[in-house]
Formats: C-alpha cells, structure tokens, sequence
C-alpha cells in the first residue's frame, strides 16, 4: 500500500512516517500543498493524508483541487490530520471535501484505524 | 485574483506621486529663483520621465546648496528619488539616509523629513525591509498630521495599507486604506487607486458584490481622465468579480469591453490578462477548449520559469485546465509555476507579517502607555483644582470678612460637589472602557488557548508518536521498555490535560456539541478495561466489568461517552488506595426514553456528605492536599457533568466518607436489537500479516454479520483452528501460505483439511501463486491480484455467483 502525506511540519510526518513503516505503507510525503498535488500527478495512492495549516495553499484548498479533477483521482480517499482543535473543524473538512479527520497527536493505533475506515468507506461506496 | 490586481496597484501608485511632486514643485519654485532653486525644479519635472536627467539636475543642485545643510537634503532627497527609478537601491538608500541625518537635527518637523521618511519607505519595502518600510511611515504620518498636510498623510496611509495587503491582511489594509479616504479625498488619482486597492481587498475576502461596486467607482475616474490601460485593467477586475460572483454573463459583456479597449495602441499591452480572465470565464462555463486555447494564447512566448507574481492565478488555472484534459506534463510545468510563485508571496507575507506583528505590538504598547497618562492627566487636573480650590480660599480668607467666610465655605463646597460628580463621570467612563476591554482580554483568551493548544499538540504529536513507534517497532530490553512507557504514560497525560483545558474553555464559552452514531458497545468498553487494568493492576487493585444486560449497538455520542467514562475509572483508581474498582453498565428502558447507565464503583477514599456536589465544580478537589498529591487539573468531573447534561443525561455520586463512592451516568440512547456477546461463534478469519491491511479487513467487516479475527501467520490460524469451531469464510494471502508452489499447496490443501466447510477466499500475490493450483488444493474463490479493497468486497458479495472473481 502506498500513500501521500502532506504536512508542513517535519516532525510530523517523520512520525506518521515511521508509525506507517511498522504496519507495512510506504508513505510518499510533500512539504505543501502544490508539491502534494504533483505528487498525486505521477503516483497511484491508495489514500491522502492531510494537514490543514499549511504556509500558502492549505490543507482545505488542496482538497478542493483534488476533487475538482476529472479523473478517477478526484475520488481519492482523503484523510485530515490536523492539531486544530475547533468546534466545526470536522465539518468545515468534510464540507470541503475531506473524508475524516483524525486529531494530532495521533496514536499509532487510531492512525491506522482511520486510514482502514476511510479507504473502506470509499471501497464501500464505491460498491454499492 | 491577485495577480490583475497587484498590476492596478503598480499602475496607479506612481501616478499618485506624479501628481504629488508635481503639485509640491509648483508651490515650491515661487519668486526670486536662484540657481540652487533652479537645479531643483528641473530635477523635480524629471523625476518621473527621465530619472537620469534628474539625477544630473539633483547633484548640480547639491553643489550649488552653498554649505545650507536643508538645501544639501533637499538634492540628495532629489537623487534618491531618482536613484530608485533607475534601480540602484542601494545608492538610494545612502542618500535618503544622509539627508535624514541632516534633517533630524533641526528642531522643527518638516515636509522634507516626512518625503524623506516616505522615500525610505518605499526603499526599504522594495528590497523587503518591512519592519523599517512600517516604521518609516508611521513616522512619516506623525510628521505630515503635525504640519498638517492631510493629503501626504492620507498617501502614506495608502502605503500602510499595501504593506497589509502583502501580509494577506486584507481586513485591516481596507481600514487604512477607508481612513485614508476619510482623511483627503480631494485627489482623483488618489481615490482611483484607494477604490480599486479596496475592491481587490474585497475580492480575497470573497466579498465580490462590493469588489463589484468598488471597482466600477474607479472605473468612472479613470474613464474622466482618459486612461486606456488602466480602464482596461478595471475592467478585467470587474469581470474577476463577477465570475466570482457566478455572474457569468455580465461577465462576458464586461471583458468584451475590456477587450474592445486592448485594440488600441495604448491597451494592446493588458490583452493577454483579458485572455487570461477570459479562460477562467470559459473554464468555469465548462468550456475546457476555448480556455486552454485562451490559456494558450496569453502564454504564448512567454517562458513559464520566469513569469512573475501576475501570473500566479493564471499558473493555478493553467494547472486544473491541463490536469482535466488529461495533459499531465503541462499541467504540472503550469503547477511548478505556480508553486515557486506561490513561494514567493509566501516569503514576502511572512516577512511583512512579522513587522506587522512587532508593529502591532508597539500600538499596544502605545495603547497602554496613553492609558496610563491618562489616568496621570486625571490625577493631575484633581489636584489642580484642589490648589484652585485652596487659592479660592486664600482669596476669601484675605478678605477677611465672617460672612465672606461664609461664603467661601458655599463656594468650597461647590467645587468639591462639582469634583466628586466630575470624579463619578470619569469613573463610569473608565468603568465602561474598562469592560470593553475585558471582553476583548476574554476573547483573546479563548484564542490564546485555541493557538497555545495547536502548538503544544504538534510537538506532543513527535513525543508520543515516536514513543510509539519505539514501544511497537523495536526490540527492546525490558528496562528500557519500561522507561519509555513511562515516558508515553506522562505524555499521554499531558495530552489529557491538553484536552480538559480546551474542553472547559469551551464550554466556559457556552458551546458543547454532541455527534450520536451508532456503535457497538463491547469494543468500547474492553477498550476501557484494558487502558486501567494496568493502572490498577499496578496499585493492587482489582478492575473488573460487567456488562451483560447490555444491547450489542447503541446510539450516542462514542467519544463523550468513552471520555465520561475514562474520566470516572481515571478517578476512581486515583483515590482508591485498596480493593477494587468495577465497572457495570445495564440498560433502562422507560416509557420516554431508554437510558444506558453505567456505574463506576471503588472502595477508595470516599467523599464527606458536604463535598458531594462541590466536587463537580472546576479547579475541586475534596482535600486541597491531595491535589499536588494525586495530580490533575480538577476539571475531570465538571466536564463529565457538562458533557452528560449536553446529552440530555447527568452524572451523579453516592458515597460513604472512608468506605468508597459510586459514580452514575446516565444517558438517553439508542438501543439496537441483540445483545451484547450474544454470538461468540467467529464467522470469519483473516491471515493477513501486514497491520495496515488487518486494520483494513476489520473496517470492511464493520457492517457485516460475521464477526472477524484476525492472525498474523498461518501457524497462530493453525493455532487458532486446533482451539475454535472453523469460521464460515477464511480471507488470506497466498504469500503467507509458503515461499514455493509446493509449500503453498500444501498449506491451502492443509486448511482445507481442517475447515472443511469454510469458505476460503485467496488473493494471488506472489509469482508462484496460480489461480488454477490455488483451486485444486481446496481454495474456493481465487482473486488474481494482491489485496485490496474492492477485490474482498467483490469477493464476499458474489458468495454464490463466481462473477467478477477469477476461478480455475
């Protein structure tokens, strides 16, 4: 399985990194927004993790670029982890397209269960 | 879009300051011209047009100031403004900052010092010095309101706001620039650029009905003065405007004329930018050909490695148009543009945004500091009327007449009436200042705590992840297991506090909020028992959790409930010294509503009668001494409360100082059919060795039937299948059958034997792995590809049909 992480923080995705490395991912990863989307041109991702405040594009843009593309990528399964702690956050992502939002600091197990949740909402919709 | 925008601002800045040493000029070379006078209105007229000749003309000047140090300032003031044109920063620099060295020592604040201060302004922003470039001007504003000259006051303030215009403030930059307006606007070049500044404003903040409006202002001034390209550039704003509007066939109207005026001579220059609103009109009507050709023909010729900050949007549309006709290449070329753009206003807003930042503070600080000499200026005029006062009475007193006395006594009265009244007036006005800015100190508060909570929690996030990461990737000797458990314990502790705080701040403001689903109950639950049963197992107490009479799914909110729940067992463990502490739960079904109760019972320390309810209140604890003694922040149980209230339920407490207490929540719920535990029987097992993809499995079985286990390799499912009745379905991999054809048959051929009923679905996702030998040894659907998703869900749908899975 291979996904994109965007974050700005390098700690971050160090993290996310790592903690994917245990469960068997390889996780592609971009500083911001438009590095991220490039990325997405030339790979095949499974799943996008993204953090929201991001210098430049944020995270909310960035989905919305991805989900206003005309091919099959526009149904990637998006996944935000963000430390933002606001009481519509979870909203406002999936108003914005974002599939789920996980909160920082994220556990190793939490991490991988919305990941499996998301892809498999995505693989469910899809089926049906 | 910035990108027209920032052109406008370009265009229309000059022309203000054309019109301003213009006008300055001609009040300037009055009567008796000499020849110092002279050199200097040459160089002034040709300023704008030929910055060399003004350069020439503004050092004849300088030799000619015969040793008068303004005069000297006046020239160099001259050669800077040049200097600036001709691109040579730095020369500029040295001779705004000679001139101001000149300048300030003379007593008096003079228009040549505010022009000075200005020039250095635009020096210090051009080479990215905003810290000075903000300084520079609010000291030129200072010195223009001080001499009165409201029309350079408002130009300077028309700077400020381009400055938060550049740190993406855009807000704020609309409040300078709206004061500037206020302060002069007697200057038609002047208002062309505060409107169309304003509406590009407007535009960021998605306000497009005013952008609309703001714009369509500037373009009757710029129509009055006759300027082809600038009405060219409004006009491709309005249209920017109106597409964000969605108003797409005014849209179209309005750059027909913006077109219209790129046919002549003096417009030809702003076509491509109407070719580029015009695509991102096209692209937006769905017509992706005639946007890529429009797109096309505004780059034509134009490398996309050395475009500047005007293209930015057009690089952002460029890269959806290519991307959605399917040509990668280009749309990435337009993306890497974009991106190295986008870099740029980047740096550009984070460095004008940390001037700001400083500058804001200094206002602050100014804030404070007029406060407070104010309250002097208060206590200074008492006292000054208390001295009249005392005069009054030596006055009186001199007279020396006794019904003079008296009526200095009436007099003195008067003025102490008058200043206890005086005294209440300012006390009321303090009082309401005072308030306002309470409510300003609360709401700064809410978002100190928001900001402080994001930044504790990104480098929390490096602490407990990697702590993580060691505990579960690495082999470690027990030692340091235990010390970095220890160190993932305090941190996830951390973490809690992290989360009580912001909780309370928010319910503090008023806001709770409540997301029921449905959820099974077991997981939750276990996941409880098993976070304390180390905590307790650890002080010698016994954890156990009953929950039989319980419905195996019910609908509330999982994270309240899971937080509540937590919370009491955290607490209960907390104060309990010996024995133990158990967890029940048992639904109530009234007429109204079915309730869902759990109770969390210890034989710990207890509470006094009197404490029972103030233990609900924030910052409480029963004995102030076991407050360092057991840790927390004490806002544990006021969030339980509020969080059980916001849930149309409660928390309450029974308990026997000394004996033990017993916590019960008690919610509404919904209670789905079958109860918990009710089938023990696995329906399915997976053998799947990566944890990803176990994860993965267990969320596509989350809304079905079976119950799902999951074994890492075939020896724990051996295992597993020598100890259980066989599954209904068997999901595995054939990479964890074998490395070779025979190990793999074998194996299949193996399980088969022992689950001879079981469904057995196998994904090929190794070389030796072959459909049809997978078939013969006993597999009953084989999926030609390693795992995924849509293959198991495909797999498990068509359990009677073999459509859609490759068979033998």
């Amino acid at each position: 399985m291979h996904v994109l992480f965007v974050d700005d923080d390098t700690m971050n995705r160090r993290v996310v990194r790592d903690m994917l490395e245990i469960a068997g991912v390889k996780m592609d990863e971009a500083a911001d927004g438009p590095s991220g989307l490039a990325l997405i041109e030339s790979a095949d991702y499974a799943l996008i993790l993204m953090d929201l405040r991001m210098p430049g594009m944020d995270g909310l843009t960035a989905i919305k670029h991805i989900r206003e593309r005309n091919d099959a990528k526009a149904a990637l399964p998006i996944l935000v982890v963000t430390a933002d702690t606001s009481l519509d956050i979870r909203e406002r992502c999936i108003a914005n397209g974002a599939d789920d939002l996980l909160q920082k600091p994220v556990a190793m197990n939490s991490l991988y269960e919305a990941m499996a949740m998301t892809i498999a909402n995505r693989a469910q919709a899809k089926a049906s | 879009m910035r990108a027209v925008l920032t052109a406008i601002l370009l265009a229309a800045l000059p022309l203000t300051s054309i019109t301003a040493q213009a006008q300055s000029t001609s009040s300037d070379i009055a009567d008796a011209e000499t020849a110092f006078d002279h050199a200097i209105g040459q160089a002034k007229r040709a300023v704008m047009s030929s910055p060399q000749d003004a350069l020439r003309h503004a050092t004849e000047a300088e030799a000619l100031s015969e040793g008068d140090p303004i005069r000297a300032a006046t020239a160099k003031w001259l050669q800077s403004e040049a200097l600036k044109r001709m691109h040579r920063i730095a020369d500029a620099r040295t001779q705004v900052r000679e001139a101001l060295n000149v300048v300030e020592q003379g007593a008096e604040n003079t228009k040549l010092h505010g022009d000075l201060l200005k020039a250095l302004a635009g020096i210090a922003k051009s080479e990215g010095d905003y810290a000075l470039a903000l300084r520079s001007l609010h000291e030129a504003h200072d010195i223009y309101a001080e001499i009165e000259d409201p029309r350079s006051q408002a130009i300077v303030l028309q700077q400020t706001g381009s400055i938060y215009i550049d740190a993406s403030q855009f807000e704020k930059a609309i409040d300078y620039y709206n004061r500037a307006g206020t302060i002069w606007n007697d200057d038609i070049a002047l208002d062309l650029a505060r409107l169309n500044n304003v509406a590009n404003a407007e535009i960021e903040l998605g306000r497009y009905k005013q952008a609309v409006e703001g714009y369509s202002a500037a373009l009757a001034i710029a129509e009055k003065i006759d300027a082809t390209q600038l009405r060219a550039q409004i006009l491709t704003n309005i249209a920017h405007a109106q597409i964000g509007d969605e108003d797409y066939l005014t849209a179209r109207s309005t750059l027909d004329q913006a077109r219209a005026l790129t046919q002549t001579e003096e417009g030809e220059g702003w076509a491509l930018f109407v070719d580029g609103v015009d695509a991102e009109l096209a692209f937006h009507l769905g017509d992706i050909d005639q946007a890529r050709h429009l797109l096309e023909r505004m780059f034509e010729g134009i490398p996309f490695d050395e475009t500047d900050m005007l293209f930015s949007d057009f690089h952002e549309l460029g890269y959806k148009i290519y991307s959605q006709i399917g040509d990668t290449d280009t749309a990435l070329l337009h993306l890497k543009a974009f991106k190295r753009l986008d870099d740029e206003a980047r740096n550009v807003a984070a460095s004008a945004n940390t001037a700001l930042i400083s500058a804001e503070f200094d206002f602050a600080t100014q804030k404070l500091e007029i406060a407070n000499l104010r309250a002097e200026t208060l206590e200074q005029e008492v006292e000054i009327r208390e001295s009249q006062a005392r005069q009054r009475m030596v006055v009186f007193t001199s007279a020396g007449a006794i019904a003079l006395i008296l009526l200095v006594g009436l007099s003195a009265s008067y003025v102490s009436i008058r200043r206890s009244r005086n005294k209440v007036r300012d006390a009321n006005e303090q009082l309401s200042e005072t308030n306002v800015e309470l409510e300003r100190a609360l709401k700064v508060k809410s978002e100190f705590l928001a900001t402080t909570s994001h930044e504790i929690r990104t480098p929390l996030n490096g602490i407990i992840g990697m702590t993580e990461v060691l505990l579960r990737g690495g082999k470690l000797d027990e030692s340091t297991y235990d010390r970095l458990d220890a160190i993932h314990g305090s941190s996830q502790t951390m973490k809690a506090i992290v989360d009580d705080i912001l909780d309370v701040s928010k319910m503090e403001s008023g806001i709770v909020t409540v997301t029921p689903e449905e959820f099974a109950l077991a997981p939750a639950l276990k996941d409880i028992e098993r976070v304390w049963r180390d905590s307790a197992a650890n002080k010698g107490l016994s954890l156990s959790l009953t929950a039989d009479d319980c419905p195996a799914r019910i609908t509330a909110d999982p994270q309240r409930l899971r937080q509540i729940a937590f919370n009491l067992a955290s607490n209960a463990i907390k104060f309990t010294e010996a024995g133990e502490v158990s967890i029940s739960c048992h639904t109530d079904c009234g007429d109204e509503a079915d309730w869902f109760i759990l109770k969390v019972t210890d034989t710990g320390i207890g509470i006094p009668e009197d404490e029972l309810e103030r233990i609900f209140e924030p910052f409480h604890q029963v004995d102030g001494g076991t407050t360092r003694a057991q840790g927390g922040t004490g806002l544990g149980l006021t969030i339980c409360r509020n969080f059980a209230r916001a849930m149309g339920g409660d928390v309450t407490v029974t308990s026997t100082s000394g004996e033990g207490s017993e916590f019960t929540l008690r919610i509404p719920v919904g209670i789905s059919a079958g109860k918990i535990g009710a089938s023990t029987d696995i329906n399915a097992l997976a053998i799947e060795p990566n944890l990803m993809k176990q994860h993965l499995i267990k969320a596509l079985f989350k809304d079905r039937e079976e119950t799902l286990v999951c074994c890492d390799t075939l020896e724990v499912t051996q295992q597993w299948l020598a100890e259980n009745h066989p599954p209904v379905s068997i999901i595995l991999s054939a990479s964890s059958l074998g490395q070779s054809v025979g190990d793999g048959m074998a194996a299949m051929m193996a399980l088969r034997k022992t689950a001879p009923e079981t469904m057995i679905i196998v994904f090929c996702d190794c070389d030796w792995a072959q459909p049809p030998m997978m078939k013969l040894s006993g597999a009953n659907k084989v999926v030609d590809r390693a795992f995924d998703p849509t293959a198991l869900l495909g797999a498990l749908a068509d359990e009677d049909t073999e459509n859609g899975v490759k068979t033998a």
